[in-house]
């Protein structure tokens, strides 16, 4: 960006452009680093992983024991790889991913109402009408109403409604490559392997790595300059259950899915890619076996639903469906990581709207107290929280 | 880069000492920022550095390497970092069929069962040491990480052989039986960083095995871990010095 005065250059003042981002439309820049970020599709998520996903790097979802908030994710991962036009790349052993793609959130419509009107060619007589009316802040008047120059898609994170399907034009058209595993691999395959090897989790990696190679997101092969590059989004849904032939439950000598996540590592670092996985860690008897596999991805989330369990009816999550902790972020082209004000969030799923939201504990909740040791919110407050009172609590979705 | 660090440990920042095994272990926490400690600092004292990479690719270290002043592109092609990529070596492994392409590989043991980590340490051996096969001037290994080495499959107890090897081969005068098998009047030229991880609410055997081992043969015990009094956000960790 020169901002040089005419032809002659009295000023050669240049903004020195240290490193040669890529621009990609539906990715930003990470204010922590000079790494590129994707949007999970799910606002308040992206605000507390650092800004988004990186691209290059793993995020591992922790299933809650339904698997229900996890799928939903990985739903919103994929819209808005649909939304910014990013090839998608999704495998699932259980669900055919057609049938996930088939029941993504809609777009808030003026999501698609901005792209339908930059493709009218606005013209500047609706400027005019809006600046003349500006009376308080007339400063601004002066100023061009900004114009999304490229359309909503260029857009870093979307808006959904939950109460609505994308169209099936969108998610026809949108370019995806589907893994599904039933069809891939051939049932007497999957069966007893007794090598080293999960011949599921092989196939699996050879198809990304063959679409990479075809996709052009392979970054150590150099590319024409002018050719416009995107990120290949890779959903992985329930990686590691028992569908995939994980045996025994995941105990520490089971070396298959180590093995997988660590190739895909290798994969990703030299791709332009981001990826999801979602993983029923619940399943594993072996807590060894989770911490091996979440060192080998860069981001970690788990999510823990309420739904059946006990704390349904402590009045302090009244308001929340599960609790959400942020296990490990991405330290990948940096020396550390993204720290978080706090580490207690809790999401909700309301009617249209998933959010995720810092954990605020009232400091009174009724006038009937119980005893001291039998108060929920006394258990709950950590030392890192102080007290919030209700009317001061702050919501982190938009 | 950590200057109280180095005067704690008392290593000079101009020139780093010879001859230590310096073992970083972390606990729920990521002590990989250590690495690149040692990595900016012997880099900067002008030794030969072997860096073993099998947690991440060069574009990590260099995009950290390159905040921190010290330019791995360069160092690497003048021939002062020699870098062995594990992850591409344990990609190939992974997608390669039985039985071609595995001649070469040098994580053999990944797919092999009977294999041990005998190539890598053939490997790192040509990669830093002369014809005779003798070290020729300072020279560091780093290993980042070990831990990745048991997730992966290997034993613990090979994974112990090769960083003893490796161990005689960097620095020889660290134990006395070494000496029948060496020159005795061989200096030390070496020194071995390497980083596991032991993490305290995990009942993990075959880490902590390896742990143990490591901690045995080390010089130097930095142990990275967080608050005990919980997360913040301002202050990452403590570490402790043995």
């Amino acid at each position: 960006m020169a901002a040089s005065m005419g032809k002659g250059g009295v000023t050669s003042f240049q903004k020195k452009s240290r490193t040669k981002t890529l621009q990609i439309p539906g990715t930003r820049p990470s204010s922590h680093g000079n790494q590129l970020l994707v949007s999970t599709g799910v606002p308040s998520l992206d605000h507390i992983i650092g800004g988004g996903i990186v691209v290059g790097t793993v995020l591992l979802v922790e299933e809650d024991s339904f698997g229900n908030y996890a799928r939903l994710l990985m739903k919103y991962f994929m819209a808005e790889g649909i939304m910014t036009r990013h090839p998608l790349l999704l495998s699932s052993a259980e669900l055919h991913p057609k049938q996930l793609l088939r029941d993504l959130p809609a777009p808030v419509s003026d999501d698609i109402g901005k792209a339908a009107l930059h493709q009218e060619n606005v013209s500047s007589e609706k400027n005019v009408e809006k600046e003349a009316t500006m009376k308080i802040a007339w400063r601004y008047q002066n100023l061009r109403t900004e114009q999304p120059e490229l359309g909503a898609f260029s857009q870093f994170g979307h808006y959904y409604d939950l109460s609505k399907t994308m169209s099936s034009e969108m998610t026809d058209t949108a370019p995806s490559r589907l893994f599904y595993l039933p069809d891939e691999l051939p049932l007497e395959e999957q069966g007893m392997w007794n090598g080293i090897r999960n011949p599921a989790y092989v196939k699996l990696l050879q198809s990304i790595q063959d679409v990479v190679r075809e996709g052009q997101f392979d970054l150590t092969v150099p590319q024409p300059k002018d050719m416009s590059r995107t990120v290949l989004r890779i959903g992985l849904h329930s990686l590691g259950s028992p569908l995939w032939g994980e045996q025994d439950g995941g105990t520490s000598h089971d070396t298959s899915l180590p093995h997988f996540l660590h190739a895909l590592r290798g994969v990703l670092r030299t791709s332009l890619a981001a990826c999801l996985i979602t993983i029923p860690t619940h399943l594993f008897q072996d807590m060894a076996f989770t911490r091996r596999l979440e060192k080998l991805c860069d981001s970690v989330i788990r999510l823990e639903s309420f739904a059946g369990s006990e704390k349904e009816q402590n009045p302090a999550y009244k308001d929340y469906h599960g609790l959400l902790y942020i296990k490990q972020l991405s330290q990948a082209n940096s020396l550390l990581s993204y720290m978080p004000d706090c580490n207690d969030f809790a999401f909700k799923l309301r009617r249209k709207k998933f959010a995720v939201e810092k954990l605020h504990l009232p400091p009174e909740l009724q006038d009937s107290q119980q005893r001291e040791q039998d108060d929920p919110v006394a258990a709950l407050k950590t030392p890192s929280t102080g007290c919030f009172s209700i009317s001061g609590k702050s919501k982190l979705d938009f | 880069m950590f200057t109280e660090l180095n005067v704690i440990l008392g290593f000079d920042h101009l020139k780093p000492p010879k001859g230590q095994f310096v073992l970083i272990s972390d606990s729920l926490t990521d002590g990989s920022f250590l690495i690149h400690h040692f990595l900016s600092l012997y880099i900067k004292g002008g030794w030969k550095v072997c860096l073993l990479a099998l947690a991440q690719s060069f574009g990590h270290y260099n995009a950290v390497g390159q905040k921190l002043g010290v330019p791995l592109t360069q160092a690497r092609e003048k021939g002062q970092l020699r870098f062995i990529d594990g992850l591409k070596c344990s990609l190939q492994m992974y997608t390669c069929a039985p039985q071609e392409g595995q001649g070469e590989n040098p994580l053999r043991a990944l797919r092999d069962k009977k294999a041990t980590l005998r190539p890598l340490y053939d490997l790192v051996k040509t990669q830093i040491c002369s014809e005779e096969g003798v070290l020729e001037g300072p020279t560091l290994l780093l290993v980042d990480d070990l831990s990745v080495l048991v997730s992966l499959g290997v034993s613990a107890k090979d994974v112990s052989d090769f960083m003893h090897y490796c161990r005689v081969l960097m620095c020889p005068t660290q134990q006395g039986y070494c000496r029948v098998l060496m020159c005795p009047t061989q200096q030390s030229q070496g020194a071995i960083v390497s980083l596991v991880h032991k993490d305290a609410d995990v009942e993990d055997e075959e880490n902590s095995t390896l742990f143990r081992h490591m901690a045995y043969h080390g010089t130097v015990h930095l142990a990275v871990e967080g608050l005990s009094s919980g997360y913040s956000r301002d202050v990452h960790g403590q570490s402790n010095l043995y």
